[in-house]
Formats: C-alpha cells, sequence, structure tokens
C-alpha cells in the first residue's frame, strides 16, 4: 500500500515548534505592531477568506517570517527599478 | 556510453530498459527493436518498480501498448517522424491530457479530464513519442504536502519535488524520459536527488499553454532524462512559439543535438562561492561539484570567480511572487473547496491572500535589480555560465523533511532546497541539472549550470562533456535488492 497523500503535516508540525519556540501566547512583534491570531482573522476577513482556527497560529509564524524577509528587500537600491510587469496598448500583441 | 544489463527474469535478453533514449531510439531506426518490444519492456520495468517508488499517478498499458502497434505500423509505413517515434515517455500530472486525468495531485481536481493536450504533450504525440502515464506531482506542485513517491537509491529518502514521479521514474528506469515544470527548481531538484539530468530552459522557449499554473512569470517546462543528448532530444521537440502561451518566444529553431560534441574550450564558468558553496552546503556535495569543476577546467573551461550579492533576495522574491500567483488562481477554488486541500497548501494558499500588493511590487522591483546584476556580470567577466551545486543537500530522509518554505534555520528543508535554485526562475534563464557523484550514503549529487537567455547550447555542450568524461549517468539503482518502505534499513 502506498503511503497515503494526507499523511504527516511537517509544515504544521514544524511551525508548532517555531510557535512553541517563539511564544506564540503574547504574539509576535514586528516592528511596533504585534501579530497574532486575531490579526490574521481580522486580514482574513479584510480579504474575504474565513481562516479555519487550526491555521490561526501557523499564520501567524509564516506571515511574521514573511515580514521579516521583506523588510530585507529595501536594503537594495530599488527606488529607480521599474517592476518588470508587462503592459501592452498596442492591438497587434 | 551505454549502460546495458540483463533483465531480472528474462536470462539472455538485454535489458531495453537500461538504453538511453537516444540508445533505444537508434535501435527502433535500425528496427532491431520494435516499439512493441520496447513498450513490452517499460510497461514490465514499471510493474517491478511500481510497488516500490510510485512513480505514476496514472497509466495505461493498453493504451500504450495500442500506441506502440500504431508507432510500429507508422515505421514500416515510412511515417516515422524522427528520434522520439514510439519512444515510451511521461508527463507531470500538471499538464493538460485529453481524455486522461489531470488531477494535479489533489483531491481539487478529482475527476477532471481535459479536453485537449497540453502544447508540450501535444507536440511530443506530434513527434511519435508514445505517453505511458502521468507522474506525481505535489499538491499543485506546491511541496507542500509528502506524495507517494519514493527516491529509488533509497526508498526512505526525498524524492524531490515537485516533479518527483518524473525524477523517480527516469532514474529507476521505469521511463526513458519525463516532462516537469519548474517554478523553484522542480525540475532540477528531482534531477539532482535522482541523479539524472534535468534542464529548465529559457522563460518562454516551451509554452506552458494548459499547464496548471503556479506562477505564470516563474513557470517553465523541461526534460528529464539520463542523459544531456536524450534532454537535447526531447528539447527540440517541445520548443516553439505557441500563440496560447503570453510569454511564449519568438527564437529561431536551434539543432541541439549537432553542437553537443563542439567540446568547451575556452568556456567561462562563473563560480559565486558567496552564494552557492555558502554554508549550508553539504561537505560531500561541496567536494563533489568542486571535482566537477576541476574536471570542466581540465576540459579546457576556464573557472571564473565572481560575486553577485543581489542573488541573496532571489528566495525572498521567489517565494512572494510564488505565494501571492498561487492565490490569485485558486482564488474561487480556495472558498469553493477550501475543505478539498491538504492542509499545508490550504494553509500557503491564505497566506498569498494575506500579502500586501505593496510587497508583491517591491519583490517585482527587486528582481529586476537581481536580472541586472547577473546580466552585468555575464558580460563583464565574459560569463558563459554559471556553476555550483543544482542544491545544497542530498536527498532527505522523509522523516527529516521540513517542508516550511521560508524557515531557512532547517537544514534539508525546502527553504534550503530553493536556495540554489530560485535565481533561474526569477531571471528566466535557462538551467541544467547534471548528476556528479554520489555520498557515501549512495545518494546522487548534481551541479547546475546557468547560462544566458537562450544559450540553452552552451549548457548541454557542458553537461555533454563532462558526460563524456565521467560515469555518473551511467550508474542506476538497485531496487531489486533495496528494502521496500517500511523494511530494515
Amino acid at each position: 500500500m502506498p503511503p497515503s497523500r494526507d499523511g504527516p503535516l511537517p509544515a504544521l508540525v514544524n511551525l508548532a515548534y517555531y510557535v512553541s519556540r517563539t511564544g506564540l501566547k503574547k504574539g509576535f512583534q514586528v516592528g511596533t505592531e504585534t501579530i497574532d491570531s486575531d490579526t490574521i482573522r481580522t486580514l482574513g476577513r479584510v480579504a474575504g477568506i474565513e481562516i479555519p482556527d487550526e491555521d490561526l497560529a501557523p499564520l501567524v509564524a509564516l506571515l511574521t517570517q514573511h515580514l521579516a524577509s521583506i523588510d530585507e528587500l529595501p536594503c537594495m537600491e530599488i527606488t529607480d527599478v521599474e517592476p518588470p510587469l508587462v503592459f501592452r496598448a498596442t492591438w497587434d500583441a | 556510453m551505454s549502460n546495458l544489463r540483463w533483465s531480472f527474469g528474462r536470462p539472455g535478453m538485454p535489458d531495453l530498459t537500461s538504453l538511453t533514449l537516444a540508445e533505444a531510439s537508434e535501435r527502433l531506426q535500425e528496427r532491431s527493436v520494435s516499439a512493441v518490444e520496447l513498450m513490452e519492456a517499460t510497461l514490465q520495468r514499471i510493474e517491478a518498480t511500481e510497488p516500490l517508488i510510485h512513480a505514476f499517478a496514472w497509466r495505461d498499458a493498453d493504451a500504450a501498448m495500442d500506441a506502440a502497434r500504431r508507432a510500429d505500423e507508422s515505421r514500416v509505413n515510412g511515417l516515422a517522424n524522427g528520434p522520439l517515434h514510439g519512444i515510451p515517455v511521461g508527463v507531470k500530472d500538471l499538464l493538460y491530457t485529453k481524455d486522461i486525468p489531470t488531477e494535479a495531485g489533489s483531491r481539487v481536481l478529482t475527476g477532471f479530464v481535459p479536453t485537449h493536450d497540453a502544447t508540450v504533450v501535444r507536440k511530443l504525440r506530434d513527434a511519435g513519442a508514445i505517453v505511458v502515464g502521468k507522474t506525481v506531482t505535489h499538491e499543485f506542485a506546491y511541496g507542500q504536502n509528502v506524495p507517494e513517491t519514493r527516491n529509488p537509491w533509497q526508498l526512505d529518502s526525498y524524492p524531490g519535488g515537485s516533479s518527483a514521479g518524473s525524477g523517480a521514474a527516469v532514474a529507476a528506469r521505469s521511463l526513458f524520459a519525463a516532462i516537469g515544470t519548474d517554478t523553484g527548481g522542480s525540475v532540477r531538484t528531482p534531477s539532482a536527488v535522482n541523479g539524472i539530468v534535468g534542464l529548465k530552459p529559457t522563460y518562454g522557449l516551451v509554452s506552458r499553454n494548459g499547464c496548471v499554473p503556479m506562477s505564470t512569470s516563474l513557470d517553465h517546462i523541461g526534460p528529464m532524462t539520463r542523459t544531456v543528448l536524450d534532454t537535447a532530444i526531447l528539447l527540440e521537440a517541445i520548443v516553439g512559439f505557441d500563440a496560447g502561451d503570453p510569454a511564449s518566444l519568438r527564437s529561431p529553431v536551434v539543432d541541439y543535438r549537432s553542437g553537443l560534441g563542439a567540446g568547451i574550450r575556452g568556456m567561462r564558468i562563473g563560480i559565486d562561492t558567496g552564494y552557492f558553496f555558502y554554508d549550508k552546503v553539504q561537505a560531500p556535495v561541496r567536494k563533489a561539484v568542486e571535482t566537477a569543476i576541476d574536471v570542466l577546467v581540465s576540459l579546457g573551461a576556464v573557472r571564473v570567480d565572481i560575486s553577485i550579492p543581489e542573488l541573496e533576495w532571489s528566495t525572498t522574491v521567489g517565494n512572494v511572487t510564488t505565494e501571492v500567483d498561487m492565490s490569485t488562481w485558486h482564488r474561487q477554488l480556495l472558498r469553493s473547496k477550501g475543505g478539498h486541500y491538504h492542509p499545508g497548501t490550504r494553509l500557503m494558499l491564505e497566506l498569498g491572500e494575506l500579502i500586501p500588493g505593496t510587497h508583491y511590487v517591491l519583490a517585482q522591483q527587486a528582481r529586476t535589480r537581481i536580472r541586472g546584476a547577473v546580466r552585468r556580470t555575464f558580460a563583464e567577466h565574459r560569463l558563459d555560465a554559471l556553476l555550483g551545486p543544482t542544491i545544497p543537500v542530498t536527498a532527505p530522509r522523509l522523516d527529516d523533511l521540513s517542508v516550511d518554505l521560508v524557515d531557512e534555520a532547517a537544514d534539508g528543508g525546502l527553504a534550503t532546497l530553493v536556495h540554489h535554485e530560485y535565481p533561474a526562475n526569477v531571471t528566466g534563464l535557462p538551467a541544467l541539472s547534471v548528476p556528479c557523484g554520489f555520498s557515501e550514503a549512495g545518494l546522487p549529487i548534481g551541479f547546475q549550470a546557468i547560462g544566458k537567455p537562450l544559450h540553452e547550447m552552451t549548457l548541454l555542450r557542458l553537461g555533454h562533456a563532462y558526460q563524456g568524461a565521467t560515469p555518473w549517468h551511467t550508474m542506476q539503482p538497485d531496487l531489486v535488492a533495496t528494502q521496500p518502505v517500511g523494511g530494515s534499513r
């Protein structure tokens, strides 16, 4: 029998470890703001999705990590760089 | 270099599945082997290996045999149309196949049967290749679940992803070649950990029309084979402009096979030690790739030490782009079928919905910066390629695998695996993974060469020259002697 497609959840386990290591109960400090489950729930509501309770804690960790990585990007001199988004005004493309 | 072994259970008969694609094609053309015989051997091999490696999401032996009979008939009638005529191949279950289920490894698409082939699949069929089956992918190629596929070199190890089934099947000799998709290394990682060759072509060279997308600006489709020559044969069949893919390039047709033997004398290879040999590169990987560089230098290549600090932002750019693009494509499905996703995939789709638009634009600006820095470096140092390990580690044991894409602290985790891969995706440059050794534990190691836009030929020449001087691509896993999952180690 092949292992189940819906097998173990290493991502969640890993995040649970991350959460236990860093202390989710108090929420994560990002700059002057704290991200916690309520923040995630509110952001989900703004986006128009109902986030299941079991996803709240992992998302606190994931969004915090995301914000930390994004904070590093402005170190690059990119203010004069155009985004590589392609828009064609012509009708022959 | 042939690695003809003898088939188990058929004493005296050559095991056709141990031939490379090019060798099998040669035998078909000289009619010393028929397409039916080749297909019978392939199906027999699949029957023997599938209980161990679970590489296929779908297969139809009867349809494959029918196609093989038709291939033989058309050859007799003088209608064989090139080196792929009658060759059994597999395609990742992210690619549309007419009248055949395409489920992208997800319950969300259960029962979905496209009414047309993906352009790549159509081109393969037009070239005479026979699609034996659909190969296993992580759910929607996101890498958050653990699919049933196992690494044929060690069954308790990661088979790579997300083109896991393609990599394992080619390594196990269950297929002569397969097609994978690559958004953050999903052709190259399974190629490296399974000891095969994988090419992510230049962005836009191979049409993505009919491929379930991850990120429209990062997605690529590429060949996975045992040798560089086989990759060249497959690439020739699948390139070309396609109006069905907005990013498709109108590029000149290249005969990738004829220039393979031109050698690499004077080829300038850039080595960014700070990025591609950073502290997470395992010692056996470092040693194998440094030895591979020495081999290339002995063949006439010139080593040039360079540094591109902007590459450090590749993982962030790749992650943000993929996360937001994925969530955009899945927006309706997440709302209507959220409970059908694997929980890990659903979590990442929710994350993509929470990322501000400003962050996405910032990532695209950083991406432009990375692209400019790489372009300048190629020009200033007159480089033909960048070279380093395909991934920093050998295949992690599945028990140890962390699929957290954003936590670099986890050794062997996905964040570590994509570190070397994302640069070629965010720049759109071609990248070739070539087997270059094994760890003491017997796990394959690969090097990656990244080239200039549309310079696939340069990478293929480099890989072909390397394979002409080394034996790694001729080795194959001894699956018969390998214990099934759950057996003793």
